[in-house]
């Protein structure tokens, strides 16, 4: 996929949208996350755009209405200095794709495209990192336009390889830091749990937020099999021959068992924890997720 | 053929893993449950085969083991599974506490079982045993039934019962004997044992006969110790002693105590109550009343009462060829009652002009019942002379207010009088041999010379009877307080107490407890004492330590003062009863002899009664208490025979003027007779107490609440005994519960098969 491919114009146009509602959506989503750990922003008025149904009538700016005889709303942008990172999981497991339309990597990416989007949009340095067993490739932090060039580039040429340490990975990312910083992690965390779980609580004790978007494909989430398997780990090689129909439910289960557990140590840690799979549009779901933390 | 699966990368595979790996730990932890069902049920199937038994006593708590132990493996095995489907440390920790909570109380039960000897009791019914055969030999067991004594019935399945016993068993024979316990040397020995039982009337009670033969099964050299008990149940029997009993039963659980119930279920019985005696002593030509009850239990009708007296013959008792010959007895009173179940029948003979003398009689039931034994009281009665009285009085005191009370002119006429008075000055008394009185009176006394206090003293000391009233002639006190006065007199006078009032004050009579008194219970509140005034009276300095306050006046003060000197008794009253009532220039110090009124006719006679009679023997007893008899020698060589109730005799010689019969357990008349002087007779009577032949059973949750539920087995017939002999000696089976296990154990193991078999097809 190439860059463009990720900022297609439907994408674009998503993003977009949610810029241009960034009275709720920048104050609800950013602010939300950082405003704990920084105080002191302000918000500055940007620009101005159309309204659109659904914006808030308060927000319409009435001289404008005066002058041209057409609604425009006051666009603000907050002033922060957030850094952000995209930490994506570059194990072999996250290229997997059962449909063969888009690995969970692909997801992946298009999900830290538009964050990176959002993120340069309203100037917040905004950096990659990507791990399998350690820290394979890492751009430093920046606010310029051209930065989510030069991370979708990079992004588009890595693919997927080999296993995964999670735990040493992010151990590594906490001696790297230097501030607190906005952690947006990507990966399938088929890894093992505690491991993960000991990784993310050095992320908070070094004072970061974290964001954890669990990518999973549709196949992993559903287990779509109708037939005998003869199903193989792409990392650890291992081969299981299963009876589709008499695994779904118990498999679901334990999916689910899996991401309710995540979801509690998420919780008790402080951690945003969001699960999601490669049938869910991932606008959508961020917006969701936004919507969610904005409601909080 | 079998289509070759279709190859998939799926990173996700960790979760089929685990799956799997649950799935296999769940799979493996249902064969084992299988397996465990199918083993639980093949082994209790082969337990009950090998028919295991055990203690019929403790098979409740068998059971309760069961179903803990039960318990304890399945919540063990929820616990596991809990544990294995990772559902939650609080619901395993809980499952798995009370699991352990089980586990321990089985364990405890266990070795509780094995403390008492409850484990290992698998057959052995003919292993030899320690048994103690416990006759009831109380007298109620002389009750007839179908011609058969319930003795008989104890003694017919007693000796049934030895020969049922296992070989080489010990076996020990116990009555109510109070004797040594022992176990019998051979069996022949038992057998002659219950042979020779007979019913005791003053046996042991049973408590006690159960303690005892616990304690001699105690000492049984077998493992396996057995009581029997036969009895009749009658609650008489469980009286006395009982919570040491059971006290007893709880320490001795590993004892198998069977109850054999020989008693009749509907007694009928009808008997005579406890005879009242007017008086056991009498004067001669005076009058004796006998009251008594029928009573009758499960038969109401008529009944003939008599009243017998023996002949009073100087001759008899005498032994002729070997056997005692007795006086002949003589009908002298019958009467018909008609007696109601449970409602006592009352019945009163009068006896009159009995010569001087013991005289031995009986009131009985004519005809016969189940248990004649209460069907006949027996009673002794004494006549004597009038008993002298000495009366000895100052010139100016007035006699005959006592003589007259004592012994009435119209009496005196007639010879009935009780009492016979001689009167005397003071100065007079030295010269009298006062051992030829019963009784003295000294009225309003003087101070007497040293020489006359220690004459009365050594009256008193030798078994008279002393009365003294002071009065308005104590003139000097200190004549009262000397060596010799203090020795007989409860204490000395210390002053006049006196009231102008007309009304004065009058004697009291709150507590009639002192046997002189004791005539006066029931109509003591129908007395008018305050008609009888009293103005003045002397007042006592310190009482000494033997004496007891017999009557006080209304102002509380002592009145009459008992003190016991030697054999004899002092009475002293605080006023006069000599003082002339009809001088006007010296009042009365009361006016209590007013026209002889009956008021204190009787208090006279009663006082007078009870000194002159003071140690004279008791002559009517209960079974069992040793008996005390006075007897004077006329020598010392002087021999007595002892004529027995049960025909038997024994030659005997008092010691120092006391015969003590301490075996007093056959019913009847007991006669001492003088060897040398037929004449010399004593005699006493000895009953039953009517109590102890009353027939009312103890019902079995009375006797569950003494024994102890299921500590005991109450059989009535030998179908009975051979039952609770075979459930207790090799127990109760477990047979039909182990059979019940096994059903249960396949029935869940066929569920749970078919629940894990169908889930695995889907």
């Amino acid at each position: 996929m190439s860059v463009e491919q990720y900022l297609k114009p439907e994408v674009i146009e998503q993003i977009s949208r949610l810029d241009l509602r960034a009275q709720f959506v920048v104050q609800g989503f950013l602010q939300g996350l950082h405003a704990s750990p920084f105080h002191g922003f302000s918000v500055e008025f940007s620009e101005h755009r159309r309204y659109a149904t659904g914006d808030d009538p308060k927000d319409i700016d009435w001289l404008v209405y005066a002058k041209t005889d057409k609604f425009y709303v006051k666009k603000f942008e907050a002033e922060t200095n957030i850094t952000g990172y995209l930490v994506m999981d570059l194990s072999e497991s996250m290229g997997f794709t059962y449909r063969q339309k888009l690995t969970k990597f692909d997801y992946a990416i298009c999900l830290a495209a538009a964050l990176c989007y959002l993120m340069i949009h309203q100037q917040d340095p905004v950096g990659l990192v990507t791990f399998d067993v350690g820290i394979r490739e890492s751009i430093r932090p920046k606010s310029k336009r051209s930065q989510i060039a030069t991370i979708l580039s990079v992004l588009s040429r890595l693919k997927p390889a080999g296993r995964t340490d999670i735990r040493a990975s992010l151990g590594q990312l906490v001696a790297m830091l230097r501030h607190r910083s906005l952690i947006m992690i990507f990966s399938d965390l088929l890894t093992d749990r505690e491991r993960l779980v000991e990784g993310l609580r050095w992320l908070r004790h070094g004072g970061h937020d974290v964001i954890l978007f669990h990518i999973l494909d549709e196949a992993e989430v559903t287990f779509p099999f109708d037939d005998v398997m003869q199903l193989e780990d792409p990392e650890t090689g291992e081969s299981m021959e299963v009876d589709g129909p008499g695994y779904r439910d118990s498999y679901r289960q334990a999916v689910e068992d899996f991401r309710e557990s995540l979801r509690k140590e998420a919780f008790q840690s402080g951690v945003d924890y969001v699960p999601l799979d490669t049938s869910m549009q991932f606008d959508k779901a961020l917006i969701e997720y936004l919507h969610s933390r904005r409601g909080r | 053929m079998r289509r070759r699966p279709k190859h998939q990368v799926f990173p996700a595979l960790r979760f089929v893993t685990e799956q799997r790996q649950t799935n296999q730990r769940r799979l493996r932890l249902r064969h084992w449950l299988l397996l465990a069902l199918r083993c639980g049920a093949l082994a209790a199937f082969a337990s009950a085969l090998a028919r295991p038994t055990v203690a019929a006593a403790a098979f409740g708590d068998w059971i309760i083991f069961g179903i803990l132990f039960l318990a304890a493996v399945g919540t063990a095995w929820l616990a596991i599974a809990a544990w294995s489907a990772e559902r939650g440390l609080l619901l395993v920790g809980l499952l798995g506490s009370v699991g352990l909570a089980l586990c321990i109380a089985c364990l405890v039960m266990f070795l509780r079982f094995r403390e008492h000897g409850a484990v290992g009791m698998l057959g052995g019914e003919e292993a030899p045993v320690s048994a103690v055969l416990l006759f009831d030999t109380s007298p109620r067991m002389q009750y007839q039934e179908a011609d058969q004594s319930r003795l008989q019935v104890a003694q017919e399945h007693g000796r049934w019962l030895l020969s049922q016993l296992p070989d080489d068993s010990e076996i020990g024979v116990l009555g109510g004997d109070r004797g040594p316990a022992s176990f019998a040397l051979d069996r022949t020995l038992a057998l002659q044992s219950i042979d020779s039982l007979q019913t005791i009337n003053h046996g042991e009670s049973l408590p006690a006969a159960i303690i005892r033969a616990h304690d001699l099964l105690k000492t049984g050299r077998h493992a396996r110790h057995e009581l029997y008990l036969f009895t009749d149940l009658t609650s008489a029997s469980w009286r006395s002693e009982l919570d040491q009993t059971l006290t007893q039963f709880d320490e001795q659980e590993g004892i198998l105590l069977h109850v054999v119930d020989v008693g009749s279920t509907q007694p009928r019985n009808a008997q005579i109550d406890d005879i009242s005696l007017s008086q056991e002593s009498l004067a001669k030509n005076g009058s004796l009343t006998l009251r008594t009850n029928v009573l009758a239990e499960g038969t109401g009708g008529e009944w003939s009462v008599e009243l017998l007296l023996e002949d009073q013959d100087p001759q008899r008792p005498i032994i002729v060829d070997g056997k005692p010959v007795l006086p002949e007895r003589k009908l002298r009173g019958q009467q018909t009652v008609s007696v109601g179940i449970d409602s006592p029948q009352p019945v009163e003979f009068s006896l009159a002009n009995l010569g001087p003398g013991i005289h031995h009689g009986e009131i009985r039931l004519r005809g016969h019942d189940g248990l004649d034994l209460d069907n006949v009281r027996y009673f002794t009665i004494e006549v004597t002379d009038a008993w002298p009285v000495l009366v000895a009085a100052s010139p100016t005191a007035v006699t005959s207010y006592l003589t007259d009370a004592l012994a009435p002119l119209r009496l005196r006429e007639t010879g009935e009088a009780r009492f016979r008075c001689d009167v005397v000055d003071f100065a007079d008394v030295a010269e009298i041999d006062l051992m030829g009185y019963r009784a003295a009176a000294l009225l309003d006394p003087a101070p007497l010379t040293q020489r006359q206090w220690r004459q009365l003293t050594d009256f008193v000391q030798r078994g008279g009877g002393l009365a003294i009233f002071l009065g308005r002639e104590v003139k000097d006190i200190r004549e009262f307080s000397t060596k010799a006065a203090e020795d007989l007199l409860p204490g000395p006078p210390k002053r006049q107490w006196s009231t102008a009032s007309a009304e004065g004050i009058f004697m009291s009579l709150r507590d009639t407890s002192h046997p002189a008194l004791r005539f006066f219970q029931p109509i003591k509140d129908s007395l008018a004492w305050n008609q009888f005034p009293i103005y003045r009276h002397w007042t006592l300095g310190q009482l000494t330590n033997d004496s007891v306050i017999v009557m006080r006046y209304s102002n509380d003060q002592p009145a009459i003062i008992e003190r016991v000197v030697g054999a004899g008794r002092v009475l002293l009253m605080t006023t006069p009863i000599s003082d002339p009532l009809n001088i006007p220039t010296r009042p009365a110090w009361n006016v209590l002899p007013t026209d002889m009124d009956p008021t204190f006719f009787m208090l006279i006679n009663e006082l007078f009664e009870y000194l002159a009679a003071g140690n004279r023997n008791v002559l009517n007893h209960f079974v069992g208490q040793p008996v005390s008899l006075t007897v004077p020698k006329s020598n010392e060589n002087e021999r007595f025979q002892l004529f027995i109730p049960s025909g038997s005799w024994q030659d005997t010689r008092p010691e120092e003027d006391q015969l003590t019969v301490t075996f007093t357990d056959p019913l009847g008349w007991y006669r001492l007779r003088s060897e040398s002087a037929r004449d010399r007779q004593w005699g006493f009577a000895v009953n039953l107490p009517a109590n102890e032949t009353r027939l009312d059973r103890v019902d079995t949750k009375t006797l569950d609440s003494w024994l102890g539920t299921g500590k005991y087995h109450l059989a009535r017939d030998r179908s009975e005994i051979n039952r609770g002999i075979v459930e207790a000696r090799i127990g109760r089976e477990l047979y039909p519960w182990l059979v019940t296990l096994t059903a249960l154990l396949l029935l869940v193991e066929s569920l749970v098969a078919n629940r894990f078999y169908h889930e695995a097809a889907q």
